[in-house]
């Protein structure tokens, strides 16, 4: 239905505008050098700290990126000066199995690669306060019918809460660039209740993850996210990396979240947990 | 003169006379002066009332007086009349009435009046009257009117507007004339556009650099895009203006950017003036009554753009009769009706234009999805006008249009505008306008959840009060002057809740306001032997946020002179230099999204300061023989303060801007080439244009400059029109141009498992797209009948592209991925394309 819907949309309005995508006979990348790309993420909840190190690689090439394995990945818990070297697990994977984030505390994530050394700091934000959760029946007219999830967020008036939901549905993380779902909750009310945009099926186990996030971190979300919707790249401004925490710069993130977690499984009528 | 009346008085007193002494003052005479001449009328006087004249044959005027009509008229005040502005004075001397020459020197008295359409009595804006033996005389004004300063004698008048034909008619100036012009429409249209080839016979007034006037109604004969003759569309054809194939309302002239670009309804701010995302425009071809554009040299009366100027005026209505005119194309229908409220005083003129694709939606589909689909455009137009008198005019002006999209949310944009317009002549050379203008535009989405809807809004509107004189002083000397007030009021953004039960204000970003308070004058064109020269200046005390609560005020002056100068090297070749500066004190903040077009507006602060350009043109105009003219311009622009930010900033959103947002610098170097050819039944014009834009940013691309991201660098274009017999004419329109430059990834990278694309921070707009090129072909066919009934009916069918040519333009890395079921996007670059082929149909009508 979903798909309906937005094909019949689609071709009114490209009937319109005659509007098509052609495949480029030329390359649309130009030649550049390759760049580190650091994703780091720390959090209040297991496994505490996973790095991701490696390499941007050529616009036409087959795989998306290299992995950089000889790194030295280590993480400071700057309020107690406490350090801990990740482990390597293996293609560009570093962990951490012992240090665990905290509510409040500012951590500081050290790379160490081809002579130099790579640094962010982040502090872990409050835990986002989420209330009841409903899900209910729907024939949303833009997601299609099936079952949708809401959830009542507790919004803080006097600050601005951001956030980042990531979603697993029968243990297949919902991963498309559309479901790259951060928000800020600075036009809610105090107990906004929110839709996931998504139609599950009766029985579906789902994993819903919310990520408090740092200011800097929602703009680069939203900078990251905003790569794939951009259409008339020709008329708009110019475009750049997304700007993000680490110095000296390369490519990635430092991302230091407190995470709300819901298991549940779709039952048939009205289900909350 | 002392001298030159004592011998008179000598050869009177020679001459003896037998007739009575006149009492000139209460002695009532009749005498109509047409075909006579002043040794006729002499005798006339002599023969029917007995009165004795002395003079010498000598110092009579030689040729015949034109028709004038006294009816028992004081003698005294019939002989001041006829003879002083000759002149020629008298005096009673032993009763006879003395004529002598007072003075060497000759008064000069004005002629002036409104240049019309024969019926309609439209006003012919930019009209060019001509003093055949003078070589004098000027342009009509934004109301029609003209005013030309003359000795007495006998003159050749010639009177030229684009899209009629050439006017000429010999008159006698002997006194100040009301002369109004009334021109009639070519009966066949010759679908130029670009007419700034003007007769080299005219004066170096018309040579006006810059200046580009197009004639609207040949327009309807040029290939349209889904049978819509769209005002702005065939635009770009113009040497130096470039358009975004996607916005009719995104112009680009020379190098300037699309905010840099006003447009004016009836003297109204237009802010967003295109429909559909900028598919068409919101002026209603039906209505529009002249489109003059401005490159670089503006006018002083209107200030705020750097680049150019789009003033569209409209129809009045007809004075005459009624009339209905309207038109049907592929996604639109539209209908005016005109006509006088009291005969040739008053009259009146509404007019509608809709899509109507969402009507059609619901008869083809039984969707519930597609039957809440809305997509439509509407505009509406009333105008009425009073001639009070000789001397006095109103007009009142209304218009109103908008976009609409709703389906799973609602985007919503309209554009109000009202004017009322007074002109006045003071005397016979001081015409002057005073307008009180009021416009708006809002942007509305709506976001429809299960129990509430939110909305977000953007507003702009202004309110200008403006008062203008033109002062035709001498034959040389034609000041315009006046002072403009306008506050702009912008609410950048709100958002409010709305359900059942309550209306919740969430957040409303700061309201701003702008206080533009201007004075200005232009000297049009002070010509001695061959050169001419003209100059100006616009004086602006700006002032933001003077009504309102706010920490930073700014206030500046903006001093904008402009000088230009032309020099006549032969009757067929002109030149012109110019220079000018101009400050753009509202900035715009644009963004595109799908299908329908954003934009904020930013008052110039303390960090961002108001744009500035200064303009250096040089141009050549030569007219080869009858057939053939050619021009050929160059100029170089330096461009300050202006406003850059980077695809993923969120400027529209934000309550702070200023902190997403760059100061950049531009400089622009560019030539223009134009060669027109006008036969009888064939017209045609190329044009080659070369423009060079290299933008520098603090921060961004390393501080060095890149290619500004609209500006194609080579252009060309070609236009013509064939008229095949009376019922058929054939136009084409091609078009080539580099494509424009993109900011090219430079490689890709993984984010949570999904790649992403990685930019160098030194390769900002580095790549270009493929050129640009495209062929749109039509033929107009008017009705086997139309000469012998008043229901006339033309049909129009054109194709838009007509070669299949996939034009790019841009670059899309993330697509839809066509093997997925749930819309997964991939990275896989494609250019990105409009209108492969278009062909449509349109049927137009009047009666």
């Amino acid at each position: 239905m979903q798909r309906k819907n937005i094909l019949i949309a689609s071709v009114i309005l490209f009937t319109l505008t005659i509007a098509c995508l052609e495949p480029s006979e030329y390359s649309l990348f130009i030649d550049g050098e390759q760049t580190l790309v650091i994703e780091g993420r720390i959090t209040d909840c297991s496994p505490p700290c996973k790095v991701l190190v490696t390499k941007s690689v050529g616009g036409e090439q087959f795989n998306n990126y290299e992995a950089v394995n000889n790194a030295q990945v280590k993480v400071v818990n700057e309020s107690s000066n406490d350090e801990e070297l990740l482990e390597f697990i293996g293609n560009g994977v570093y962990l951490s199995s012992t240090t665990n984030g905290e509510v409040g505390n500012l951590y500081r994530l050290e790379v160490d690669f081809d002579g130099a050394v790579y640094m962010s700091s982040e502090k872990i934000t409050s835990k986002p306060k989420v209330g009841g959760v409903y899900i209910t029946y729907l024939n949303d007219l833009q997601y299609g019918e099936g079952y949708y999830l809401y959830y009542n967020l507790f919004v803080n008036p006097d600050s601005v809460g951001y956030y980042k939901v990531e979603v697993t549905v029968n243990d297949s993380l919902y991963s498309g660039y559309k479901d790259l779902l951060v928000f800020e909750d600075r036009l809610y009310k105090e107990n906004q209740s929110l839709k996931l945009p998504i139609a599950f099926n009766l029985h579906d186990t789902l994993k819903m993850c919310i990520y408090s996030l740092s200011e800097n971190m929602y703009d680069y979300y939203m900078a990251l996210s905003r790569q794939t919707t951009n259409l008339y790249s020709n008329i708009q401004p110019p475009v750049v990396n997304p700007s993000n925490n680490l110095s000296p710069s390369v490519l990635g993130y430092f991302q230091a979240s407190s995470v709300y977690k819901l298991d549940t499984v779709i039952l048939d009528g009205k289900e909350g947990k | 003169m002392l001298i030159r009346f004592f011998s008179t008085l000598v050869f009177v007193s020679c001459i003896s006379s037998s007739f009575a002494q006149p009492d000139l003052n209460h002695l009532n005479v009749s005498l109509n002066t047409g075909g006579k001449s002043f040794k006729n009328i002499i005798q006339q006087f002599e023969k029917d009332y007995g009165i004795s004249f002395s003079y010498s044959d000598n110092i009579l005027p030689t040729g015949i007086l034109p028709q004038r009509e006294f009816n028992k008229v004081a003698l005294s005040s019939v002989l001041k009349k006829i003879f002083i502005p000759h002149g020629l004075n008298y005096s009673l001397i032993n009763n006879q009435i003395v004529l002598y020459q007072y003075n060497t020197k000759m008064p000069n008295y004005n002629i002036n009046g409104f240049v019309e359409e024969i019926g309609t009595l439209k006003d012919l804006i930019g009209a060019t009257i001509f003093v055949k033996s003078k070589d004098i005389g000027c342009i009509t004004n934004s109301y029609g009117f003209y005013s030309i300063k003359l000795p007495v004698g006998e003159y050749t008048i010639q009177v030229r507007c684009l899209g009629y034909e050439p006017f000429e008619q010999k008159i006698y100036i002997w006194d100040d004339t009301r002369f109004n012009i009334k021109l009639k429409a070519k009966s066949y249209n010759v679908n130029e556009v670009v007419v700034n080839y003007r007769d080299s016979n005219e004066f170096i007034e018309s040579a006006l650099l810059s200046l580009i006037k197009i004639d609207i109604t040949s327009l309807q004969e040029l290939p349209g895009l889904f049978g819509e003759n769209d005002a702005l569309r065939n635009i770009s054809l113009l040497p130096g203006i470039q358009s975004n194939e996607m916005s009719t309302g995104s112009i680009f002239v020379r190098g300037g950017s699309t905010e840099q670009t006003i447009f004016l309804m009836d003297e109204g701010v237009i802010y967003n003036p295109s429909h559909f995302g900028g598919f068409f425009s919101v002026f209603n071809p039906d209505v529009v009554n002249n489109v003059s554009v401005f490159k670089s040299e503006l006018p002083n009366a209107e200030g705020g753009a750097l680049s150019s100027l789009v003033d569209v005026r409209l129809r009045e209505g007809n004075y005459d009769n009624w009339q209905v005119k309207g038109g049907i194309g592929m996604i639109s229908a539209r209908a005016l009706v005109e006509g006088p409220v009291v005969k040739d005083k008053s009259s009146i003129l509404v007019a509608y234009r809709r899509t109507y694709i969402d009507q059609l939606i619901k008869f083809i589909s039984e969707d519930e999805a597609t039957q809440q689909m809305r997509f439509y455009f509407y505009d509406a137009n009333l105008k009425f006008n009073y001639i009070l008198n000789d001397k006095n005019r109103i007009y009142l002006s209304g218009y109103s249009g908008a976009d609409s999209f709703h389906q799973f949310s609602q985007v919503k944009r309209k554009n109000n505008l009202a004017s009322f317009r007074w002109n006045h002549l003071f005397k016979s050379n001081l015409f002057s306008n005073t307008s009180i203008v009021y416009s708006n535009n809002n942007v509305q989405q709506v976001i429809f959840e299960s129990e509430e809807e939110i909305h977000w809004k953007s507003d702009i509107n202004n309110i200008k009060a403006k008062v203008d004189f033109s002062h035709y002083l001498s034959k040389n000397l034609k000041l315009f002057y006046g002072y403009s007030g306008t506050i702009h009021n912008i609410v950048p953004y709100s958002y409010s809740s709305i359900t059942e039960s309550s209306v919740i204000e969430i957040e409303e970003a700061q309201t701003e306001q702008l206080m533009l308070n201007s004075i200005y004058f232009n000297q049009d064109s002070y010509i001695k032997g061959r050169v001419g020269i003209g100059f100006g200046a616009r004086l602006t005390h700006l002032y933001n946020s003077p009504f309102i609560d706010r920490e930073n005020k700014y206030k500046s002056i903006l001093f904008e002179p402009n000088v230009h100068i032309s020099f006549i090297f032969n009757e067929n070749t002109k030149f012109k230099a110019s220079y000018n500066h101009r400050e753009q004190p509202l900035h715009q903040l644009y963004l595109n999204m799908i299908g329908i077009a954003v934009n904020r507006w930013m008052p110039a602060t303390s960090d961002f300061n108001p744009q500035i350009s200064d303009n250096y043109a040089i141009g050549i105009y030569r007219k080869e023989s009858k057939i053939v003219s050619y021009s050929i311009e160059a100029y170089y622009r330096k461009m300050d303060n202006l406003i850059e930010t980077l695809q993923n900033m969120q400027v529209l959103y934000s309550n702070e801007p200023e902190e997403l947002l760059y100061t950049a610098s531009g400089k622009v170097k560019g030539i223009e080439l134009s060669i027109a050819v006008e036969a009888k039944k064939f017209r045609a014009t190329a044009s080659y244009d070369y423009c060079n834009v290299l933008w520098t940013t603090n921060g961004i691309n390393n501080d060095n400059p890149y290619p500004a991201s609209h500006v194609r660098k080579n252009n060309f274009n070609i236009s013509g029109v064939y008229r095949i017999g009376k019922r058929y004419t054939a136009s084409l329109a091609w078009q080539w141009a580099n494509g424009t430059p993109y900011t090219a990834a430079t490689g890709k990278y993984e984010i949570e498992g999904k790649p992403y694309l990685k930019y160098d921070d030194d390769k900002i707009n580095t790549k270009q797209l493929p050129s640009y090129h495209r062929l749109d072909v039509s033929v107009d066919i008017a009705g086997k009948k139309n000469h012998l009934r008043r229901w006339k009916s033309y049909w129009n069918f054109s194709i838009y592209n007509a070669y299949f040519r996939k034009n790019m333009l841009g670059v899309v890395y993330f697509s839809p991925d066509d093997k997925s079921d749930d819309d997964t996007q991939i990275l896989d670059p494609k250019y990105f394309y409009l209108y492969q082929f278009v062909p449509s149909i349109s049927y137009r009508f009047k009666f």
